[in-house]
């Protein structure tokens, strides 16, 4: 089983940015049981299949890159701390870090696009433009990125390594991306339906970005644990017997002593990990909701860790957990919440993600 | 807390020097036959082969340091526009090159922690390595050698991989060792390259650890 880390780690700050808006935006607009998702060319202005995307800004790659302004107002918000200097560690996450910036460079021959697309190019830039010091790592690992950076910093913390820790995680959408998932035949003409029983399995994408700040002390809202585990099965499918979400199960109940807790899994449309995620958990949790909002706000890759433990803090402080919006009742597994529901008497949710190779990582979140 | 010495159990450095994944499947044949090789990338084989010698488990956690990762598929899945190929995009995603070592043996992993910076990234990798708090542990690294992204200055010039088994306690072929402070406005650094080439030639190298504040000191019996 994977080592679950015992120190309980503060979220001094945190904010999130989806198509709807930022984290309270985002969390109103899901209890409203509102869809980001719009039928989009999948190579943009290019054309192509139409396909569900759920941008912040527009779509296709522009100069300077539509994320960029974005960063910019996330990271004026940080507190003001030496970011980046010995104590105070940056954490990049990205799954794609704008690597579509390189397919519109050879698509049109515009250079200027190659300012941009790696994830070495982007720290060194997003270093300089918001003085962040050496102390500073980009870390890509698909759609789990952001949970590892969580991860890292809070053993960081534990170590006593770091004063705070700050992970910073966007991940835009382009038509390099979206190609590359219709190309799998996983994004396609049909809207998501997380945890749905139904014929046709369908993943949607979204712009998403945040970040947290991370420190010793206890806060509000603290990470309880956090949890890694690598099936190492397939690129692109898990393990039929479901092990990996077994042992993820596992990995739960070994980081909480809470008996009521609801979860937000991963959950991006697809049959057969739906499945296997929604019927591990009811088996081993049966009393406890389950949830995913990537029918409405799209999989936001790499950053989806970060983007939805900002909705998930903004679900405590109201009281009441959004559904699994665009999910009718014909479930999965009997837990799985389509409507949402009040929230006031847990004190703990589980955070869940996944990615290519059979990756899962998650936390626990408390609050006070 | 961390320890003031760790101990090199194993390590092992490939020099792939300018072959790119054709001359890399000829050269490597051995471990992996034409019907395995066609599924890898050069850096797949390489940093494969790096990793194989070592000893670990499960619970060994693992990180994997590249600054550019998958270059040839990235090139590959980009010229395949507007016909997008998936095996091209699954294979450019990070990381998949130690993904392909380890699905192939079928080996879980716990811990599995892939960064990709530039600045001074054999001392990010390294510190990160021992960060991972566990008797033992593991760092993989290396780029591969592109095409067209090399001449931006978007990939590797050269293939390389290298590893290293740490471990807390025991007999081994070299030590890690928590050195001084750094000093103040320190801007050195210590390349993946560097550090494939010290492995290579069981050469010192001071490194800096801008997270520990410290210098790191690699050093071979």
């Amino acid at each position: 089983m994977g080592k679950v880390q015992t120190t309980r780690i503060g979220i001094e700050a945190y904010r999130g940015l989806t198509a709807f808006g930022d984290a309270h935006t985002t969390c109103q607009a899901l209890l409203d049981n509102r869809i980001a998702l719009k039928p989009t060319p999948v190579l943009g202005n290019d054309g192509g299949d139409l396909v569900p995307l759920a941008g912040l800004n527009g779509y296709d790659e522009t100069l300077p890159p539509r994320w960029l302004p974005e960063l910019e107002t996330l990271a004026n918000s940080l507190p003001d701390l030496p970011w980046g200097s010995a104590r105070y560690p940056v954490f990049l996450t990205s799954s794609n870090y704008d690597v579509g910036s390189l397919y519109t460079a050879k698509a049109t021959g515009n250079q200027d696009h190659l300012k941009f697309g790696t994830p070495a190019r982007t720290l060194e830039l997003l270093k300089k433009l918001f003085n962040w010091g050496p102390n500073a790592i980009a870390l890509s690992h698909a759609c789990v990125t952001a949970n590892v950076g969580i991860e890292m910093a809070s053993r960081h913390i534990h170590l006593g390594l770091a004063d705070k820790a700050l992970v910073f995680s966007f991940d835009f959408i382009s038509p390099f991306v979206a190609g590359g998932f219709h190309a799998l035949k996983i994004l396609n003409e049909h809207l998501p339906a997380p945890y749905e029983d139904r014929g046709i399995g369908s993943i949607a994408l979204g712009d998403g970005a945040g970040y947290v700040v991370l420190s010793g002390q206890e806060q509000d809202f603290n990470i309880e644990n956090n949890f890694l585990y690598n099936e190492m099965y397939h690129f692109t499918s898990n393990d039929p017997t479901a092990s990996g979400f077994q042992e993820v199960a596992k990995l739960i109940k070994a980081s909480t002593e809470e008996s009521k807790i609801w979860i937000k899994g991963h959950g991006t449309g697809t049959l057969d990990a739906g499945r296997m995620e929604a019927t591990s958990l009811q088996e081993s949790f049966p009393d406890s909701p389950l949830v995913s909002w990537k029918g409405s706000i799209g999989h936001t890759l790499g950053s989806c860790g970060i983007v939805e433990l900002s909705i998930v803090i903004e679900a405590m402080k109201a009281g009441r957990c959004p559904g699994t919006v665009g999910t009718n009742k014909n479930t999965m597994a009997s837990n799985v919440a389509t409507d949402s529901f009040d929230i006031s008497g847990y004190r703990s949710a589980a955070l869940l993600s996944n990615a290519f190779g059979g990756a899962h990582a998650g936390c626990i979140i408390s609050h006070a | 807390m961390l320890n003031q010495r760790y101990i090199i159990e194993d390590a092992h450095a490939i020099e792939g020097g300018n072959d790119l994944v054709a001359e890399a499947r000829a050269k490597y044949k051995e471990t992996y036959p034409s019907r395995v090789a066609r599924r890898m990338t050069h850096i797949g084989m390489m940093t494969g082969l790096c990793l194989k010698p070592l000893s670990y488990d499960q619970n060994t956690p693992i990180v994997y340091a590249s600054v550019f990762g998958e270059s040839q598929s990235l090139e590959a899945f980009i010229d395949s526009f507007p016909g997008a190929s998936p095996l091209h995009f699954q294979r450019s995603i990070h990381p998949s090159a130690i993904e392909q070592t380890l699905i192939a043996n079928k080996q879980p992993i716990n811990r599995f922690y892939p960064i990709t910076s530039d600045f001074n990234l054999a001392g990010q990798a390294i510190e990160s390595t021992l960060i991972s708090d566990s008797d033992r542990s593991i760092l993989v690294g290396g780029d591969e050698r592109a095409t067209w992204l090399c001449e931006h200055e978007l990939a590797s010039h050269t293939s390389f991989a290298c590893s290293l088994l740490v471990k807390k306690t025991g007999e081994g072929i070299g030590s890690i060792t928590i050195g001084d402070e750094l000093p103040e406005n320190c801007e050195s650094e210590c390349t993946l390259s560097q550090l494939a080439r010290a492995i290579q030639e069981h050469s010192a190298l001071q490194i800096p650890s801008y997270s520990f504040n410290r210098w790191i000191h690699v050093s071979w019996e």
